[in-house]
């Protein structure tokens, strides 16, 4: 896929793909359409093979018992021993019954047994479970052959339970973790001086220079309609404040190329 | 090249900012065909679409063709496990225009859109949230009903993960003007409860504000001053808190709503017990559980009659307190109230300590333990291990009781719990002091009242200088020590601090002063068996023997597993003359006396007592009891 510029955005993922990573937790920051959601693509292809990874649409995630369950399936269920223990360990504590339940796979049980632990509960009481499974779940991670990175977007449209696990729990597990690696975007992004110090946050304000919209405008298969390009392509990017939404939104009413 | 491009790039150029976005967004749907303009309109509709969700909202099948070119346009984006969606920033453009200029067709697509959403699983949130959405768009007249009982029933059953996404969705249109009045109404007070929820105090009270324009719901609007009561306590502004309470009591009371009058009143209850007003709290309580009586409301009478036992504890009135506690408990178990019933068995756990029964109280605290444990309350699981602290250093266990103390300081500090926190270093400040670790003591009690500073917490502040007071009697310092008393009574007059006062303004025999602190204690009223022991004292070193042995007997009819009381009733008796009885008295109460300090007291009362009233029989043999128990214990 094609982006236009946010090199030093692209170069700070590159470094946490680095073995010797020092700052885990790598936040976007942008308004509506300046390309969060296109850089966190982006850097999704970056990713090579030998790396896990996990992407999170906040959107459409309710609660943190999803993340986990997206995790298992995505990374299979082998690598969380430890979490599904904890999982059983909470159930039995609370006497909690998940047998009888005729659903097959390991998949479906863990999202039973997950299920029957947060129903009916205070958010004191799912928070202090959340911090008990997160624990397990990160001890699984960090047991992993290989880093993983986990990509979240749209951070301001997730819950405030998500958003406090997210803040918490998660990336205090992050700051201590050797395999975790986290890009979070979004309109807002999490702030805490816990895990501050391996935290690198680059904010997006827009592509403003027209040169850099030229290997976008060819991956799309168009011409810029006017003699002199550039000119009519910096008055688009002025009148448009940079903002790649609206600007691809525009070249994709330019001409195709014959 | 076309001109069709120079006049867009001058268009834009000429605009303002707000116009450019929407003749961006105008310039795209002239390239496209009628089909497809009109299908990015109705894909603007919902929050998310695939194939089949649009023809619904569209109200005819779009071709494949068209569907497959729709989804790649620049601002249709992928929407996980769901199908797509149009981009925020272009959807918003795309309904405020569509609402500006053609309402009827907004409507009709949302009135679409409802129809398919209401056929799909309605225990899944995100199509109920949908149907409720669309509803109000498209004008339903059920659709504001739906909306309020589903908020409700969300917020009642802790799932406030679907109610903050139902809030989030309906706020949308309410914000851009298209949806008003009763719902935006009800969409304020509930996201204004999920700010409550995760202590964004600022946000709720600026969503309470915007409920509270809509005057007409009369429900509503006491609700809504409940809640800002409830913000005000949370931020420790009890005067604020106590007028938005009664406020919205009396809006209740007009309106016939017998529940949220007695919800209030039990508020009012909370404030006045925060504020140590433990008689005004006790009679709010009362008020409010006789409606939630009336209204056979079982978890708002059991609250009310726990809360009346906590205020019969606190003014030491340990017998009615333990009924209420009983009864409470019995209604807890028969709701199922797990947290209900573990509190019951706790302050059960924390009566039997007063009242020195150290084996029930035991037996209490770690039933309440147990549930705790099992509940993950880790708040209130301190605070029993804590009871149990204090239970073994009132036996004089110090290691046990520095274990359990240690590991309730742990948890506190773990959850970040400060006045937990700071409870936990007063009791480990006095467990120091009954071991005779002074200094440690004093420093130990600093930090505790610190920390009471800093949480606003002044009459707990003044319990810290109030045990430092007794550190000291028992050190027989008497200047720090009346200079702590006086510290203390001057930030919260307790009982308690005027009862330790006249202790030692009689150890130092100054006895008018000693009178003027008992008669203050007795207009206070609470602590009556402290009270009656102190005049007891009193009478004593008056040489009012008899009166000694009618206050001390009454102060051990109240106390009788107290070895303490027991043990100077022993001494009064030796006083009037009933040598036989008081020795048989000082047998039983020794074997409920455990620490040093009672030891040492009892040993200068029975000196003070030969120097008053000339060698009595049977001084030595008591004396030798003493002793003996001190030395085998």
């Amino acid at each position: 896929m094609s982006i236009a510029n946010y090199k030093e955005h692209r170069k700070a993922f590159s470094a946490l793909l680095e073995a010797d990573c020092s700052k885990p937790i790598l936040l976007f920051k942008g308004e509506s359409g300046t390309g969060k959601s296109t850089l966190m693509e982006h850097c999704r292809t970056q990713i090579q093979q030998d790396i896990h990874q996990v992407s999170v649409d906040l959107r459409s995630t309710t609660n943190a018992m999803q993340i986990f369950l997206q995790t298992g399936r995505r990374l299979s269920w082998d690598c969380f021993d430890n979490f599904q223990l904890q999982v059983g360990e909470l159930n039995r504590q609370f006497n909690i019954n998940v047998n009888g339940n005729t659903q097959a796979g390991v998949g479906n049980m863990i999202n039973v047994e997950l299920k029957a632990l947060f129903d009916n509960t205070t958010p004191d009481q799912r928070a202090e479970r959340y911090s008990t499974l997160t624990n397990a779940w990160a001890e699984d991670i960090n047991k992993l052959d290989h880093p993983c990175v986990l990509l979240f977007d749209v951070y301001e449209q997730a819950s405030s339970e998500i958003k406090n696990w997210i803040d918490g729990d998660f990336l205090g597990c992050v700051a201590d973790s050797q395999k975790m690696r986290v890009v979070i975007a979004g309109k807002s992004v999490p702030e805490s001086f816990g895990w501050n110090h391996c935290c690198e946050l680059k904010k997006l304000y827009g592509v403003h220079e027209a040169e850099e919209w030229l290997p976008v405008i060819q991956a799309m298969g168009r011409i810029v309609p006017a003699q002199n390009p550039i000119d009519f392509l910096a008055g688009i990017c002025l009148a448009l404040n940079g903002n790649p939404a609206a600007i691809v939104k525009a070249i994709e009413n330019f001409p195709r190329i014959q | 090249m076309n001109d069709k491009y120079q006049d867009f790039l001058s268009e834009l150029q000429n605009a303002n900012e707000s116009e450019r976005d929407w003749l961006v967004m105008e310039f795209s749907l002239q390239n496209l065909s009628e089909v497809l303009r009109q299908a990015v309109l109705a894909a603007a509709i919902p929050h998310w679409f695939d194939h089949a969700y649009l023809n619904a909202v569209l109200g005819f099948p779009l071709k494949d063709e068209d569907f497959s070119a729709l989804t790649e346009l620049s601002f249709v984006e992928v929407f996980p496990e769901r199908g797509f969606n149009v981009h925020e920033r272009s959807r918003n453009l795309l309904l405020d225009y569509l609402w500006k200029n053609n309402k009827a067709r907004y409507q009709k697509l949302s009135k679409q859109a409802s129809a398919f959403c209401k056929k799909q699983d309605q225990t899944i949130a995100a199509w109920r949230v949908e149907s409720i959405y669309h509803g109000l768009l498209a004008n339903h007249t059920t659709a504001k009903d739906s909306f309020i009982e589903q908020g409700l029933n969300w917020l009642n059953r802790f799932q406030h993960d679907s109610l903050e996404h139902l809030t989030q969705v309906v706020l949308a249109p309410v914000n851009s003007g298209k949806l008003s009045g009763e719902v935006a109404a009800w969409a304020a007070f509930l996201q204004a409860q999920i700010d409550i929820l995760y202590s964004r105090y600022s946000s709720a009270r600026d969503f309470l504000q915007l409920t509270l324009k809509q005057k007409n719901n009369k429900f509503l609007v006491s609700s809504c001053i409940k809640s800002l009561g409830d913000i005000h306590s949370h931020l420790a502004e009890y005067d604020q808190a106590r007028h938005c309470y009664q406020q919205a009591q009396s809006i209740f009371r007009q309106n016939k709503s017998r529940s949220g009058e007695a919800e209030c009143i039990r508020a009012l209850a909370s404030i006045h017990r925060i504020l140590s007003e433990y008689s005004l709290a006790r009679d709010c309580y009362q008020q409010a559980l006789t409606i939630f009586q009336q209204e056979l409301d079982p978890w708002g009478e059991a609250n009310c009659i726990q809360g009346l036992g906590e205020m019969h504890g606190f003014l030491g009135e340990y017998s009615q307190a333990q009924d209420c506690f009983q009864q409470a408990l019995i209604i807890n178990r028969q709701i199922r109230n797990f947290l209900g019933t573990a509190s019951c068995t706790q302050y059960l756990g924390d009566v039997s300590k007063n009242l020195a029964e150290y084996d029930q109280a035991q037996d209490y605290y770690q039933q309440a333990l147990t549930i705790y444990q099992q509940i993950k309350d880790p708040l209130d699981e301190a605070n029993c291990i804590q009871g149990l602290g204090d239970v073994s250093r009132n036996l004089a266990e110090y290691d046990q009781a520095q274990d359990y103390y240690q590991q309730a300081l742990a948890i506190h500090q773990q959850i970040k719990d400060r006045l937990g926190e700071a409870n936990c270093l007063g009791c480990l400040s006095v467990l120091h002091g009954a071991q005779q670790k002074i200094e440690l003591a004093a420093i130990t009690l600093d930090q505790a009242a610190q920390l009471y500073e800093e949480i606003n917490n002044k009459n707990s502040k003044s319990f810290c200088i109030g045990n430092l007071g007794v550190l000291y009697l028992h050190q027989k310092q008497f200047g720090p020590a009346l200079l702590a008393f006086n510290q203390a009574i001057e930030i919260f007059p307790h009982v308690n601090f005027y009862q330790n006062r006249s202790e030692l303004y009689m150890q130092i025999e100054d006895y008018p002063a000693a009178q003027a602190d008992i008669k203050q204690a007795e207009l206070i009223g609470a602590y009556s068996a402290y009270t009656l022991l102190i005049k007891a004292e009193y009478a004593l070193w008056q040489q009012q023997a008899l009166q000694a042995v009618e206050f001390s007997q009454q102060a051990l009819a109240e106390r009788p597993a107290d070895g303490n009381v027991r043990a100077f009733f022993a001494l009064t008796l030796l006083a009037d003359g009933q040598a036989q009885l008081a020795r048989a008295e000082m047998e039983q109460a020794l074997t409920a006396i455990y620490q040093k300090h009672e030891f040492d007291y009892l040993l200068d009362a029975l000196n003070k007592l030969t120097r008053i009233y000339g060698h009595l029989a049977e001084v030595d043999v008591l004396r030798g009891q003493i002793l003996n128990r001190y030395q085998t214990r």
